[in-house]
């Protein structure tokens, strides 16, 4: 990334975008924020030679620019109706505030563009547009006081996440119905604390980047190409495998706790059929997890051994392994941590 | 974002009486229609009609999806794809499939004077025959004709919706032909979800021996070039196989080639080859923009 400067200029606006978003002090403040990411994301994603990349940010454009319309006319129309100050109490408007940041940020019932687009990015581009470009929706949706649209919005995610990433053998199109998914359970958190989604997001990200940072490395794009991928150390195999239970939340991995932590906060304030269609659904993303990992660790497929590993050397394994460290011992490590004080 | 223009007709040039062309001058690369101006007008049935075929293949419909919704909750794609299987995408078994290929010809939209035809052969096998002229009215538009095609209809999921081929696990292209010594080109069709993707077709050449003998032709997906409306274009992509819409042979009356031909396919297969590990067989002269020249 540092040999292209051009590069540096689109991820720092990016950054910056998100920054002014979150610290806004009005509406407008953050509108702009969000297209200034919007606006320095583009570049980032169309700049492979690849006509696929080229499709997808042009459809990644239309979605968030008409996002970012209604966003602005609705906050005139709040700012109008409130007679100039700021204060939610109007309901229809807070629904199209929401409606329009959850297009932004690719929940369900607005998801449509989402895996097709990822799809079409590559690996880094792809977690950048999973993880940091769902921070700024995210903020703004938890100024708003929406329940109604939230709990659909949050019922008809993990639905979709679960049953969209049923059959789907590109990795990424996986990716993203598994981020469907767990942007439901992040709204779910949002709608009962905010430190409980920023920590909900903030593992969920670090498991994102464990499994993403391996397959950016070894080049995989396909469901067929992570079981015939070779690696000298077949327990490198092993350990990229259990990091894909530990984002699907399987307990005792690191991926189980954000999870658990919302089981606890929605029934202490029975919440029950909220939660009942998150877990069941978590189980049927948990059930494709399992069985790609099932089917990689009992049967025998045959390997590629000769690859290009230009890109493999000490530090990036070294990584994977520390990060997949905390993604597998993590949760024991925090709830000794909490025992002990 | 890079310059997404398609290279279409000849821009004129601003001198003056230097040059005088014969073909029209197309300044945009919007397209209006998909079959960017060759559209048949075919008769539309009544709505009476439009209503009760509608019903009679509303059955057929639920059935097909159905199927689709049963195969999503099953879930169980093909994961290991082992070199040496050919998986076959077309063959000329089923009774109906000449309804599923599509012939044209110069002479649909009276720009010249070839025929053909695509039959079932005493092999069981397709055949793409009949006769390319380079003949044409002098009508000071068209330069060059001759030319035949045959095409797959668009590939359709339940409820007619429209859909592409998913070839992205494979990375070869087998072909059991018998041809008479042409060389014909294939075409893959990569329709694009934007008006200026619509006319993505990418080539390569099946060279055929001629012989009483059948051949099997494995072409790699990497060898494929784009091009759009007939012309080879600059900023060349590998194919990408996720949106592949249709697939087709083309044959031409190109230099003097005129007279006939004759193609018979028996299958159209894909392959997965491990060893074969070229990504695209094109090199841009044009490099990413941080790249130094040295």
């Amino acid at each position: 990334m540092f040999n292209n400067s051009s590069k540096i200029l689109f991820t720092a606006m990016m950054i910056i975008g998100t920054l002014i978003t979150v610290t806004a002090n009005s509406w407008l403040g953050a509108w702009m924020g969000l297209e200034i990411n919007l606006l320095s994301f583009i570049p980032l994603m169309s700049d492979s030679n690849n006509l696929k990349s080229t499709e997808a940010s042009l459809k990644y454009f239309l979605t968030q620019a008409l996002a970012s319309t209604v966003l602005l006319f609705s906050v005139i129309l709040l700012m109008l109706k409130n007679n100039m100050n700021y204060e939610i109490s109007n309901s229809f408007i807070s629904m199209i505030i929401t409606s329009t940041l959850l297009l932004k940020s690719g929940s369900a019932p607005f998801h449509f563009w989402f895996p097709n687009l990822m799809d079409g990015l590559t690996w880094m581009n792809a977690l950048l547009l999973m993880t940091w470009q769902k921070i700024a929706p995210l903020m703004l949706i938890s100024y708003l006081n929406t329940k109604n649209i939230l709990l659909i919005s949050v019922i008809l995610s993990v639905i979709v996440g679960a049953i969209g990433g049923l059959n789907q053998t590109s990795l990424r199109k996986l990716m993203a119905y598994s981020s469907i998914n767990h942007l439901g359970w992040m709204l779910s958190a949002l709608m009962l604390n905010e430190s409980v989604w920023l920590i909900y997001f903030l593992f969920y990200s670090l498991l994102s980047f464990t499994l993403i940072f391996m397959f950016n490395i070894f080049k995989l794009f396909h469901l067929n190409q992570l079981f015939s991928w070779y690696s000298c150390n077949k327990i490198l195999k092993f350990v990229l495998f259990t990091n894909f239970l530990s984002l699907g939340g399987l307990p005792p991995f690191l991926g189980f706790l954000p999870k658990w932590i919302v089981i606890q906060q929605l029934t202490f304030c029975n919440q029950y059929f909220q939660l009942l269609i998150l877990l069941v659904t978590t189980l049927i993303t948990l059930f494709f997890y399992l069985r790609m990992c099932y089917s990689a660790f009992m049967l025998n497929y045959y390997e590629i051994v000769w690859m290009n590993n230009s890109q493999v050397n000490n530090f990036t394994l070294n990584l994977f392994m520390l990060l997949s460290f905390f993604s597998i011992f993590g949760l024991i490590f925090i709830s000794m941590f909490f025992a002990m004080f | 974002m890079h310059c997404l223009v398609r290279q279409t007709q000849r821009l004129s040039c601003w001198l003056p009486a230097a040059q005088i062309h014969t073909t029209a001058v197309q300044r945009t690369f919007w397209e209006r229609e998909k079959k960017s101006g060759y559209k048949t007008k075919l008769p539309e049935p009544s709505k009476k009609q439009l209503i009760i075929d509608g019903l009679r293949d509303l059955k057929k419909e639920i059935k097909l999806w159905r199927q689709e919704v049963k195969e999503k909750l099953e879930s169980d794609p093909i994961l290991v794809f082992r070199p040496g299987e050919t998986d076959i995408v077309f063959d000329f078994k089923a009774p109906d499939v000449l309804d599923k290929w599509t012939v044209t010809t110069d002479a649909d939209h009276g720009e010249g004077k070839s025929r053909a035809t695509l039959e079932l052969s005493a092999s069981g096998a397709g055949l793409f025959h009949g006769e390319v002229s380079s003949q044409h009215t002098k009508d000071g538009i068209i330069k060059r004709t001759g030319y035949a095609n045959i095409r797959t209809k668009r590939v359709r999921k339940s409820f007619k919706r429209e859909s592409t081929y998913d070839w992205t696990q494979y990375n070869m292209l087998i072909m059991k032909v018998r041809g008479d010594g042409r060389s014909y080109l294939i075409n893959l069709h990569t329709e694009g979800y934007f008006d200026l993707m619509w006319n993505d077709i990418y080539h390569y050449v099946l060279y055929t021996r001629g012989g009483p003998h059948w051949q099997i032709a494995k072409i790699p997906f990497s060898k494929f070039f784009l091009s759009s409306k007939g012309r080879v274009q600059d900023r060349q992509n590998a194919i990408r196989l996720d949106c592949v819409t249709h697939f087709g042979f083309s044959v031409a009356a190109k230099k003097g080639m005129d007279g006939p031909f004759g193609l018979e396919i028996d299958y159209v297969g894909l392959e997965y080859d491990p060893s074969h590990q070229e990504e695209f067989a094109y090199e841009m002269y044009k490099t990413p923009k941080y790249i130094v020249a040295t």
